[in-house]
């Protein structure tokens, strides 16, 4: 089960607007899944580390040399929207 | 046609030319019958050239592995006018091994699925009856194979995108060790889960071509340092001697789980037969955190991709609301008409499990259980040397089967996942069929870097056969 | 109202620009001031598909920040993604530290009007920086430019330790010099290399801590003075008004002198940080941690201390040469050329060279620190008098003579000879004798003949034998 205001509240952070009949869908269907997701909390993982990385990785860096630069065509070139060289959106706040 | 490499090798070194192979595949392909292909490439038909591995081998790829100048979709709204400005590493290594690429596939929006249906560019037909679905994500692929399309193609696992299709479209299907192929240039659905891997007609074109796209690379961290072996020849060694558990986990399901079907049960027992009579030692093993994978799974593969998918935003590239006036707008509009209903879902559920105060509860709780299953493969293959297990519960489903009721499709996912969740490598391969004639597959899990023994035991499954 | 009733609390976020010619997770370049989205790769414009690859030089120079303010190094660390949505953050996510930071539980000392003063650290995490947005004049629009975008950083995070704006700017000043020093930043508050958040709060003496209210981005230390000061100031009037100090994100806005609301704590995200899994945990081994700890030059407190114990200097003469690392470096180069009198070109540099240079270019200021250890050698060995020097010094400014030559070429030696002196003495009392009356009458007319004397002698004479002779003769009686 997860409320309404909570389906709400998610669309909110994922930036994502959703109609009346949207919302009662996802709150159905995040729900039962939500439910579903509740069997985990039958297994004990008392002192268990948890794994981010299915493998070991040895940490190989790269080297402080320029490389891969972008032309500014092809930074902009699947821009919805540019102006000046610029990406454009509508006005932020803060922005003098 | 037979479209496997050796075929197609022997025919080129007989003289054919790469355009009289080439052209009635287009033909076909723009056709495009089973909607196995979002963008086609337009190809040269260059000369054969003998010191090329995939010399004139024509082979497709998932829609979501970038490709330079020619449009990279995943399937989504979002993306429909994107031209990448670079080649994923994958794509590179092809090209330099003289494969031809022919074109994109059709997949799940953004690999999130398992029957197809969730492609903004529309559904993809199974080949063998266009009533089914042909599994997902990479169903295209699948398809794109099976409808002998291309001679191979190029798909993404993250749940098992790769080994579920190619078993419901009846194709060998190889997800690598995690970390064996780089992702770079892979649009990211679940970065500690994803992998590219093969898809195609036998099992040793999916050991050249695993060869040709393995390897460390210095664009991604995660890809290892690992030598690549030469994996066809894993083709010639039999599995004499070689150790198979079957977890009994896997045929055991418990109530919330879907019943193994008729078909699958007896595809599973003829391939026991299969490999006992290549001399191999079948166990009974035991993975005991099997029910808790597709959980765990959905926690992390949503998590991850919650944020992965945060950069469609309307604003450097992908698609843009027409009608946004402000920048909340922009983002909020543009991001609910460039996605599709299952990515909003995971979207969501991703947001949910990472946000304050439920973080420790879903998401950490799923990496610790992550861990509990990893070590369960760790100790079975202390006993034997592989696995055998089915890849679904079911064959391949009718469309609109399932796709009202997502849990219910999440769990069709229970065979293939826990590989990903341990970075194991696995392979889909068919092996018989269902009441209705559609193609049943087993699959194969090896420990860590051993996709070698898949091959091994995979081929074997294919003499039984009668595989050539 | 009265502030004296009150306590201002202020804790500091620094963001360091690291030095490194690219990017934290990318090629492309850091250089400041190109044309706009000219740095960019690929991963720093969030393209799909594309990972981050950590910069070699980024965790070197975090573990250096760590060891200068005595933080404990997390040999394990992660990075961690932070989310939310904004234009110049071109993946939805800044790649940071959460759970895991590299460095822990610092501290830095410094002194502020001759007080030692203590700021406890409590962490340094490693971060990439957003790009930058401008506003289109004239119109509802907001452009981005991605060349900042993925410039590595390190975020140093005090605990809420100081108490006046003044403290803050001595803390920034001392940081900002110890990251100088161990080159891992340029420090330019201009171009946003080195920049300050500040949470300020206020509350009765003694009492629990208020409601902070954090005041981003300021790029200057007057700026962060006048800003935390009128932050204080308008918190304690909100207070004493019955109203609440809300808890916001606030901006300084320096032609008015005011600070103003960006954003309040109910639009506050929730950043569901967790740790990226396109990158491997940092894991530092025991030899590249002692190996790093080696590099380590000598910090300024350091060389204070040394500056006192070793040259007996002043408290305040060792503050001015170790707070810049050029300075301090001239100063020990010039001492290694002459090292007898280290107080005397301590105060030379205090107050003859760094009036002609900025600290930061003394470097390469014209005067090298052999050239003025030359000058003041010939000032100990009283070959030239301290007037004298200043000449020489205004001449070494342009010609590359060393003071040696100059002084032989323009005949500046000093003349101690006392026949010479005492002949223009008694030449002077001769014509004088009015002075000389005066002189008997108020002796401090000694001076006006010291100066006369001096004239006469083009400055050369040695001023101590001057006055010896000058006092012998005019206390003579009359012939």
């Amino acid at each position: 089960m997860i409320d309404r205001s909570e389906v709400v509240k998610m669309a909110a952070l994922s930036k994502l607007e959703l109609g009346e009949e949207e919302i009662a869908h996802h709150q159905d269907t995040l729900g039962q899944i939500l439910d579903y997701i509740k069997t985990l909390d039958d297994v004990d993982t008392t002192g268990v580390q948890p794994t981010i990385h299915p493998i070991h990785l040895e940490l190989l860096l790269r080297e402080d040399v320029v490389d891969g630069v972008l032309s500014r065509e092809d930074v902009l070139k699947n821009a919805p929207q540019s102006q000046n060289g610029k990406f454009a959106v509508p006005k932020m706040i803060g922005d003098t | 046609m037979d479209l496997s490499f050796k075929a197609l090798r022997r025919s080129y070194e007989n003289g054919k030319s790469v355009a009289s192979v080439l052209e009635p595949l287009q033909a076909a392909q723009k056709e495009n019958r089973h909607n196995a292909f979002i963008t086609l490439n337009a190809v040269d038909y260059p000369d054969f050239d003998p010191s090329k591995k995939l010399s004139g081998i024509p082979i497709a790829l998932k829609d979501n592995i970038v490709t330079k100048g020619i449009r990279t979709t995943a399937a989504s709204k979002m993306l429909s006018n994107f031209i990448p400005p670079y080649d994923a590493t994958v794509v590179t290594k092809l090209k330099n091994a003289g494969a031809l690429l022919v074109g994109k596939n059709n997949l799940d929006e953004f690999a999130m699925g398992s029957s197809n249906e969730n492609s903004a560019f529309g559904k993809v037909l199974n080949a063998h009856d266009s009533a089914y679905v042909p599994g997902g994500s990479s169903g295209g692929s699948a398809t794109a194979v099976a409808a002998n399309l291309c001679a191979a193609a190029l798909g993404s696992d993250t749940g098992g995108s790769i080994r579920q299709p190619a078993n419901y479209s009846g194709v060998v299907g190889l997800k690598p060790t995690y970390g064996r192929v780089s992702r770079y240039g892979l649009i990211a659905f679940a970065s500690s889960l994803d992998q590219i891997g093969p898809l195609s007609h036998k099992v040793e074109d999916a050991a050249t071509l695993l060869e040709v796209i393995s390897g460390y690379d210095k664009n991604d961290m995660t890809s290892a340092k690992k030598e690549v072996p030469k994996f066809a020849k894993f083709c010639e060694q039999g599995v004499e001697g070689m150790r198979v558990g079957v977890p009994q986990e896997y045929f055991d399901i418990d109530v919330d789980n879907p019943h193994l079907s008729k078909g699958v049960e007896e595809t599973i027992r003829a391939s026991i037969v299969a490999l006992e009579k290549a001399g191999a030692i079948i166990e009974k093993v035991s993975l005991p955190h099997t029910s808790y994978a597709v959980a765990t799974y959905y926690l992390i593969a949503t998590a991850e991709s919650s944020s992965n998918l945060s950069r469609f935003d309307g604003v450097r590239f992908g698609h843009r609301s027409s009608s946004a006036q402000t920048l909340d707008e922009l983002y909020q509009k543009s991001r609910s008409e460039g996605f599709g209903e299952e990515v909003k879902r995971r979207i969501m559920l991703g947001t949910y499990v990472l946000s304050a105060g439920f973080y420790d509860a879903y998401y950490r709780k799923a990496q610790r259980v992550r861990t509990l299953i990893t070590r369960d493969f760790e100790e079975v293959f202390q006993e034997v040397d592989m696995l055998l297990t089915p890849v679904t519960p079911s064959p391949a489903f009718r469309f609109g089967e399932k796709s009202e009721d997502p849990l219910q499709m999440y769990l069709e996912d229970i065979f293939t996942i826990s590989c990903n969740l341990a970075g194991l490598p696995g392979m889909s391969i068919p092996f018989g069929e269902s009441e209705a004639g559609l193609p049943i597959g087993v699959q194969l899990l090896s420990p860590w870097w051993e996709e070698g023994r898949l091959f091994q035991a995979g081929r074997q499954l294919e003499l039984s056969r009668g595989v050539e | 109202m009265s502030m004296q009733d009150w306590e201002i609390v202020i804790g500091c976020e620094v963001h360091c620009q690291l030095d490194t010619q690219t990017k934290i997770f990318s090629g492309a370049p850091t250089t400041f001031g190109m044309e706009a989205n000219t740095q960019v790769a690929s991963v720093d414009l969030g393209l799909p598909g594309v990972l981050p690859v950590l910069n070699e030089k980024v965790i070197g120079f975090a573990i250096k920040a760590g060891l200068a303010l005595e933080c404990t190094i997390n040999q394990v660390n992660e990075f961690a993604r932070k989310n939310y949505f904004y234009p110049d953050l071109p993946k939805g996510y800044q790649i940071s530290q959460a759970e895991l930071p590299i460095c822990e539980h610092g501290k830095l000392d410094f002194f502020l009007n001759g007080q030692s003063k203590r700021v406890g650290i409590t962490r340094i995490h490693m971060e990439e920086d957003a790009g930058k947005s401008s506003h289109l004049s004239g119109k509802p629009i907001s452009l981005v430019d991605l060349n900042r975008a993925g410039t590595p950083l390190v975020e140093i995070v005090s605990e809420p330790d100081m108490g006046s704006a003044d403290e803050v700017v001595a803390y920034l000043k001392e940081l900002r010099a110890i990251v100088l020093y161990l080159g891992i930043c340029d420090g330019n508050m201009e171009e946003g290399s080195f920049r300050c958040d500040a949470n300020v709060s206020v509350r009765k003496r003694g009492a629990e801590l208020g409601t902070r209210c954090e005041l981003k981005n300021i790029n200057s230390f007057k700026f962060i003075k006048d800003a935390i000061n009128y932050e204080a100031f308008r918190q304690v009037e909100l207070i004493e008004a019955g109203g609440l100090v809300r808890q916001e994100t606030r901006l300084y806005n320096p032609d008015r002198g005011i600070t103003f609301t960006m954003r309040t704590k109910e639009e506050a995200h929730d950043y569901r940080y967790f740790p990226d899994p396109d990158l491997p945990s940092i894991v530092i081994s025991d030899e590249e941690l002692e190996a790093i700890r080696k590099e380590l030059p000598e910090l300024p407190a350091e060389k204070r201390e040394r500056y006192q114990s070793s040259f007996s200097l002043s408290v305040y003469d060792s503050e001015v040469l170790a707070a810049d690392k050029h300075v301090a470096q001239y100063f020990e180069t010039s001492i290694d050329a002459f090292s007898k009198t280290p107080k005397i070109t301590a105060n030379w540099i205090i107050n003859e060279v760094l009036r002609e240079t900025k600290a930061s270019d003394v470097g390469h200021f014209t005067i090298t620190p052999t050239r003025l250890a030359g000058l003041i050698a010939l000032l100990d060995d009283k070959t030239i008098n301290g007037k004298i020097a200043k000449t020489v010094f205004e001449k070494m400014l342009t010609t590359a003579a060393s003071a040696e030559e100059i002084v032989s070429a323009e005949g500046l030696r000093q003349v101690s000879d006392s026949g010479a002196i005492e002949s223009v003495v008694d030449r002077l009392i001769e014509e004088n004798p009015d002075k000389v009356e005066q002189y008997r009458a108020k002796p401090k007319m000694l001076g006006w003949f010291v100066g006369q004397v001096m004239k006469a002698m083009k400055g050369k004479a040695n001023p101590a034998i001057v006055n010896d002779i000058l006092v012998k003769k005019l206390n003579e009686e009359p012939k």
